[in-house]
């Protein structure tokens, strides 16, 4: 596996899959669930037909990490306006999306794999902060309770 | 008399702040490896007043409230992991000099001065944090150039030019 083939299979990805998705957390939702949960291995069929198996896991891995790299270096107000895009162009429910996210803390599973400890930290706070910024300006919120005890 | 009461004073403060830089907090856990030296830019994002700025805009006291708490948080994480990255610098100086043969007293005492300064610049800082807030005071940010000053020299003089270079 060449770095040449790499580079090919990340413009490939950036060009098509990721190309026509709304936003940058829009990618980065979409590229940490290429991840499989047990063994950290990314995986993306088509990706791994056009080129191979191997070439496809380095070039999600490495969009993965540029992309978080991205909205981790994004201010505040930044990631208030990724999360209000990704709202928008959702189907689901806003406030259902919110609450999950909020409940669940999905946002730790979009950390890339060695990510530094305390970027991966402010990513953590930053994220909450924000998804508490989102739904108290949302001009219906269901529930004041928009700040969780960490 | 006076000045020999200072000098030893120094001197006693100097080997106390040494004292406490070098034991670790009794009970305190550490879950992760030992992971480099803390990124300066992540301690300048932390203190960035344009989200300070941002969130006080909104005006909702509970979120800034919360925010400012968390800011908090990081800037002592980083501040202990920065005391912890110090503490590894001067004990792998400590080794290497326990093998040496050829040791000059000025360098060492330098090496002590430094990281006591060290120490007292990450200490100060971590006061304004706790007293202050992550925000407020000016200082912090000169107390954080120069912890970091204090780091970089650190670790150049005990030796570890490599780790300094990665900071970078």
């Amino acid at each position: 596996m060449s770095e040449a083939q790499v580079e090919k299979a990340v413009r490939d990805l950036e060009r098509h899959t990721l190309g026509g998705m709304p936003g940058t957390l829009a990618k980065l939702v979409y590229l940490s669930s290429t991840r499989d949960y047990n063994t950290g291995q990314y995986h993306h069929e088509g990706l791994a037909l056009t080129h191979t198996p191997e070439v496809a896991e380095s070039a999600l891995r490495r969009c993965h990490g540029a992309v978080f790299r991205c909205i981790a270096g994004e201010g505040l107000e930044a990631l208030v306006e990724e999360i209000r895009a990704y709202l928008a162009a959702t189907e689901e429910d806003q406030n259902l999306i919110l609450k999950t996210w909020r409940g669940l803390e999905i946002y730790r599973i979009l950390i890339p794999a060695g990510c530094d400890p305390h970027v991966r930290d402010l990513f953590i706070s930053n994220f909450s902060s924000a998804l508490a910024v989102v739904r108290l300006t949302m001009p219906q919120h269901d529930s004041p309770d928009v700040l969780q005890p960490r | 008399m006076t000045e020999v009461l200072v000098f030893l004073g120094a001197g006693a403060a100097l080997f106390l702040l040494l004292f406490l830089g070098l034991r670790r907090a009794d009970g305190e856990l550490e879950l992760e490896g030992p992971t480099g030296p803390p990124d300066p830019s992540v301690m300048r994002r932390i203190l960035a007043q344009q989200d300070m700025a941002y969130i006080a805009s909104l005006r909702l006291p509970r979120i800034q409230r919360f925010f400012v708490r968390e800011r908090s948080r990081l800037a002592l994480a980083w501040l202990r992991a920065s005391r912890d990255e110090g503490r590894r610098l001067l004990q792998r100086h400590a080794e290497a000099v326990r093998r040496q043969r050829d040791i000059r007293p000025m360098t060492e005492i330098r090496i002590a001065w430094l990281f006591a300064s060290f120490l007292l610049a990450s200490l100060t800082a971590a006061g304004l944090v706790r007293l202050c807030g992550p925000f407020r005071v000016p200082a912090l940010r000169r107390s954080v150039e120069h912890l970091l000053g204090s780091l970089d020299s650190l670790g150049r003089m005990a030796g570890a030019p490599a780790l300094l270079d990665s900071r970078s």
